[in-house]
This record gives C-alpha cells, sequence and structure tokens, in this order.
C-alpha cells in the first residue's frame, strides 16, 4: 500500500463545554482513494473534516497531511499547507455574495499565488458554467453555485479534496451533475473525503467510514444495498 | 496583477455596502473639515493679517529720536513740527531692500491759510501715500507725481467746511507765502486725513520755507516674513537719529484674535476627530461581525492573517481618504465663510491644510480600524465548515 496521504492517529478534539467531538479517532486514507464520511449530526463529521483540512487542531493525538505532521506548524504554515494541499467543497457552498463567479475562483487564486482571469475562466467552463462567469452567486441556482465552489477547490491545483456534505442542498438533477464531477475527479487521482448523509452517494466512494458520537464505528452495512463489509476502521 | 485584482476586492467590497460605509466617511468628513479648516485659516490669517494691517496704513512710524510723543495724526501744535532731514530717504531706499517692506511714505506737516481758515497742511509723495494706505476712498483723481506742484486733494471735513469740490481752484498761506493749487480730488479715510490738505512734500517744503525736512516717514511692513519688531529694529540701527514705532495695539489685537480662533477650532477639530474615530471603529467592528463567515471563508482558502487585514486596513484607508477629500474640501469652504465673517475677507489658499486633512483623515480611519482589523485576522477558519 502507497503511504498515506491523510493519518490520524488517536485524534481526540475537545471543545470548551467541554464536548467530546473526536474521541480517539485514528484513520489512514491512501493518495486517490475515495473515502465517505457518514455519521449522524453532531458525530463529529466536521470536526474530522475541519482536522483534515487544517482548519483546526486536535487536542490530543496527530494528524499528519502528506508526510507534514499538522500538530507542529506554527498558524502560517497550517495556512500554507492547506492553500497548497487542500481543496474544500462546502454544503453550503460559500461563495463571496458580492462577487462574480469567476471573481470567486480568482480569490482563491489570489491568496495562493496570482489571479489568472483567463484560467479561471477555463475552470468555470470545465464544471458546465462558461456562460455564467459574470453572474453574482445570487443570479446562480444551487447546483451552479456548488459547481462555482468546486471549480474553486481545484484551481489551485490540490492533492486533497474535502466535501463537506456537497450534494446536500442540491436537487437530484443537480445532485447527478454534481457526483459525476466526483467521479471525474476520483478518476484523475484526486484524493476525496466527502462527509454525506446518503448512503447512495456513499456508495460512490471507494470506502466508508461512520462516526458515532465521535468514535469511528463499523459502518452499518444495512444502510448500503450491496455493500458487504464494514469500512477498515482501526480506532 | 495581484495587486489588480486587489483593488478589484476593495472596490466590490466597498461598493456593496456603500450605504453603512457613507456613515464612515462623512464621520472622517467632519473630523478632516475641522482639521482642514483651523489649518487653512492659522496658515491662511497670519497672511490676511499682514493685508488687513496694510489695509488699516502704515505700520511703523519713524520719527526724530529727540521728537514729541505723539507721532501720529493731524499735528496739535508746533511741537509736532520736528524736523528730519530729507536725506533720509535715500539711506531707507537703501535698507529697504533687505527689509519686508511694502512701501514708505515721507510727511511734512505745517498750518496754512486758506482765506480766514487754518488747515493742516501735508505734503507727501502722492503715490507712496496710496501705496501704504491702499484703503482710502478718493472722490475725483490723485495727485499725478511727486513733483506735480499746482495739485491738491483735499480731506472731506475740510471741503465741506470750505465748500470746495473736485475741480475747484485754491489757494494756500503760510506765513506770508502764497501758492495757488486745483483740488484733484477728495479724500475720505474717517481719520485725522479728513482734516487735512494734501500736497506733493516738495510743494508742501517750498511753501512751508522748509526744503530738504520732514516731519516723520509712514512705513508698511509684511509681518508674514519677520516680526514687526525686528524690521523697526533693522531701520533704528540703519537711520541714526530715528525712532521707529511699531502700531502694536493693532498687531497685538489681532494676533490675539488669531491665536484664540486657532485655539478654538483645533480643540474642535481634536474632538470632532475623536467622535470621527469612534465612528469608523463602530462601523467597522459592525462590518467585521457582518462578514465573519466571508472572512473565515478567505482563510479557509488560504488567506493568511496579513492578507485578511490588508483588505480591511485598505477599506479603512479608502473610506479616510473619501472622508478627507470631502471634509478637506468643506474645510476651506468653512474656513473662508469664518473669516469673512471674523475678518471681512477671505484667507488665501494654501495647499498644506489640504494635504493635511487628506492624510488625517487616512490615518484616523486606519488608526481607528486596528481593533476591528485585529478582530477579523483573529476569526478561524473553521466557523465556515462548522456553521458558525
Amino acid at each position: 500500500m502507497h503511504e498515506p496521504i491523510i493519518s490520524m492517529v488517536n485524534v481526540t478534539k475537545v471543545f470548551s463545554g467541554p464536548v467530546v467531538a473526536l474521541d480517539e479517532v485514528t484513520l489512514e486514507i491512501g493518495p486517490g482513494e475515495w473515502v465517505a464520511v457518514m455519521g449522524a449530526s453532531g458525530s463529529g463529521k466536521t470536526t474530522l473534516l475541519n482536522l483534515v483540512g487544517c482548519l483546526d487542531r486536535p487536542t490530543r493525538g496527530r494528524v499528519v497531511l502528506d508526510g507534514t505532521d499538522v500538530g507542529q506548524l506554527r498558524e502560517g504554515q497550517l495556512t500554507e499547507l492547506r492553500r497548497e494541499k487542500v481543496g474544500l467543497i462546502f454544503q453550503q457552498f460559500h461563495l463571496i455574495p458580492y462577487l462574480t463567479a469567476v471573481e470567486n475562483i480568482m480569490l482563491a487564486q489570489y491568496f495562493h499565488s496570482l489571479a489568472d482571469e483567463a484560467e479561471a475562466r477555463e475552470a468555470l467552463a470545465r464544471v458546465g458554467l462558461g456562460d455564467r462567469l459574470h453572474h453574482l452567486p445570487s443570479q446562480l441556482s444551487g447546483g451552479e453555485q456548488q459547481r462555482v465552489c468546486i471549480a474553486r477547490a481545484l484551481i489551485n491545483q490540490p492533492r486533497i479534496l474535502l466535501a463537506d456534505e456537497p450534494t446536500g442542498n442540491l436537487d437530484e438533477a443537480n445532485e447527478l451533475t454534481v457526483m459525476e464531477i466526483f467521479q471525474r475527479l476520483h478518476k484523475d487521482g484526486h484524493t476525496i473525503v466527502m462527509v454525506t448523509h446518503d448512503p447512495h452517494i456513499g456508495m460512490l466512494a471507494d470506502r466508508r467510514i461512520e462516526l458515532d458520537h465521535g468514535r469511528l464505528v463499523p459502518v452499518h452495512t444495512h444502510d448500503l444495498a450491496g455493500e458487504s463489509s464494514a469500512a477498515t476502521v482501526r480506532s | 496583477m495581484r495587486f489588480r485584482f486587489f483593488l478589484r476586492l476593495v472596490q466590490r467590497s466597498l461598493a456593496n455596502r456603500i450605504g453603512k460605509w457613507l456613515t464612515a466617511v462623512l464621520a472622517v468628513a467632519m473630523g478632516a473639515s475641522m482639521v482642514s479648516a483651523a489649518l487653512t485659516l492659522a496658515v491662511g490669517m497670519r497672511a490676511k493679517m499682514s493685508q488687513t494691517l496694510r489695509a488699516y496704513g502704515a505700520n511703523i512710524l519713524l520719527v526724530p529720536a529727540a521728537g514729541p510723543g505723539r507721532a501720529q495724526g493731524t499735528p496739535g501744535g508746533e511741537q509736532l513740527f520736528a524736523n528730519m532731514p530729507d536725506s533720509l530717504l535715500a539711506r531707507l531706499g537703501e535698507v529697504s531692500r533687505g527689509l519686508p517692506l511694502v512701501g514708505y511714505a515721507p510727511l511734512l506737516y505745517a498750518m496754512a491759510e486758506i482765506g480766514s481758515h487754518r488747515v493742516a497742511l501735508v505734503g507727501t509723495w502722492p503715490d507712496a501715500m496710496r501705496q501704504v494706505n491702499p484703503g482710502w476712498r478718493v472722490e475725483g483723481g490723485w495727485i499725478k507725481g511727486r513733483d506735480e506742484a499746482e495739485e491738491a486733494v483735499l480731506g472731506t471735513s475740510v471741503a465741506q467746511k470750505l465748500g470746495l469740490t473736485v475741480g475747484a481752484p485754491l489757494t494756500l498761506s503760510v506765513q506770508g507765502r502764497t501758492r495757488s493749487f486745483r483740488v484733484v480730488g477728495i479724500l475720505s479715510t474717517g481719520g485725522s486725513e479728513d482734516e487735512q490738505v494734501l500736497l506733493t512734500l516738495h510743494a508742501a517744503q517750498e511753501l512751508a520755507g522748509r526744503a530738504g525736512q520732514l516731519s516723520l516717514i509712514q512705513v508698511s511692513a509684511l509681518a508674514t516674513d519677520r516680526p514687526t519688531e525686528d524690521v523697526t529694529r533693522a531701520l533704528e540701527a540703519a537711520l541714526p537719529g530715528v525712532v521707529a514705532r511699531t502700531q502694536l495695539r493693532l498687531v497685538m489685537a489681532e494676533e490675539r484674535l488669531l491665536a484664540r480662533l486657532s485655539l478654538l477650532l483645533g480643540l474642535m477639530a481634536g474632538l470632532v476627530l475623536v467622535a470621527s474615530g469612534l465612528g469608523v471603529a463602530a462601523t467597522m467592528t459592525t462590518s467585521v461581525l457582518e462578514r465573519t463567515r466571508d472572512i473565515g471563508l478567505m482563510k479557509a482558502l488560504g488567506a493568511g492573517r496579513t492578507r485578511v487585514g490588508r483588505l480591511f486596513l485598505a477599506e479603512a484607508g479608502a473610506i479616510g481618504l473619501a472622508g478627507g477629500l470631502a471634509g478637506a474640501g468643506a474645510g476651506v469652504l468653512l474656513a473662508q465663510a469664518i473669516a469673512r465673517s471674523v475678518f471681512g475677507a477671505a484667507v488665501p489658499l494654501t495647499p498644506s491644510p489640504v494635504l493635511v486633512s487628506i492624510g488625517m483623515g487616512v490615518v484616523i480611519a486606519s488608526l481607528a480600524s486596528l481593533i476591528p482589523v485585529r478582530r477579523a485576522t483573529s476569526i478561524e477558519p473553521g466557523v465556515v465548515l462548522r456553521g458558525e
């Protein structure tokens, strides 16, 4: 097996309260792998995604991203690692409302290196939005906004894509379009970690993991038609 | 390209919240207008004060050192007719090149008779007299040159008393010497000149039988570059036997008024600037709170603290610049209004108060934004994914 691109060892995250959001989670994800993170609301899925995306630090344990121990990094280094390695896709899209579609893509380029409008236009064309470049988010449908979000996540060619319920706010037709894009990205070799409630979406992934009250548990196979075994879980 | 996109971001952000930013711009404009007005008055009125003094007349009198205490106004008796040699004028001409003098006019006083009336006679250089006293009003004309032997200007009171008008013949006698003149103008100053008859210096010396003599010299000096006291000291040093007297009361009254006005405006500017800063701080804090998710997103996309801080400081700077520009213009207008009502004339425009108030607007807006910007840079990117 390849060296894991994402590795979590006995990771615990405690929020003030105290609330244990993740409890001793150990997990490895290989390069090019598509992993679906499943579980009920409040089970710790988003916290896991935040830690993998260098958006947060663990209270205990180690998170290693593409060979770099995240816990050892200062804030600036963490930002740089995220900028270079991670693309983020959100359920709520999170586009800047006063920037056009192409400007939202350029924003990610600007924070990474240089804003290149031609490249941003191409990225939108690749997700089928070549004719929506100068539309504001409010002028786009949910599916279109999500495709802008995907184009933004991909613009700096990150090795890891983290998606938080990417189809959670989409109708069936748009869900299909977006999942086709994910399948294409997977085929192109991107590592994808996707939080989802939807077992059918989860089925598209190479592997499914399930969280319950912050702990990794065996996947409930009865929810996954045709699925025969639990995901590889070490806890 | 990076800077161009940065400007585009700032422009889009400002345009998106234009209504809210306008409040902050207005706050800065108020502060900047007070700074601009205070500085315009402080800088401009110094020059204006000098102009005003010149309009009132000479601000220095040169009199004989052994002369009487009274040195201004209509001579009230023989003791005022102390003499100075008119050769002093040549020396003064040399000295004046190194001093900030507007001009100087020699005066010879004598008492003359017009029929049965006694009047004060003044001989002078007509052109220099007008230069030193630009505020004088004259009906008719003025004596054409320093060598004009037959023209006279009457003070308005003398003209009324004698029933003389422009063009009328005039016969003057001093101690048996009689000369004929023609009235070319009637002078009205509201001062002692209204009681006098003006001739050229040469004509007066001849008529009074005091060739080569002067009573005093009126000097008009600019107070902008050097204090008037410096000029009087220099004149006394250069002209032996002469005392230079300053019209101190007028100078000091104007300076006190200007100092008080500047202090008042300075205090108001300080208070309004503090209020402006608080207004900007409140607007920026609200903006940061409302844009928490946007800031979190930017950081999630890889923006460091510096990038986020720079963005907000640029917005604050733009607000400061807009407010500074508006305030500087308003301040100049305010200064003109104050100058017109207090000094009765406009102040000259200088670029420094405008530039300083624009700069002040930018600095105040930026300083007031430091705490909100610090708050913005501290927002964690995780808020986006957590949905907080």
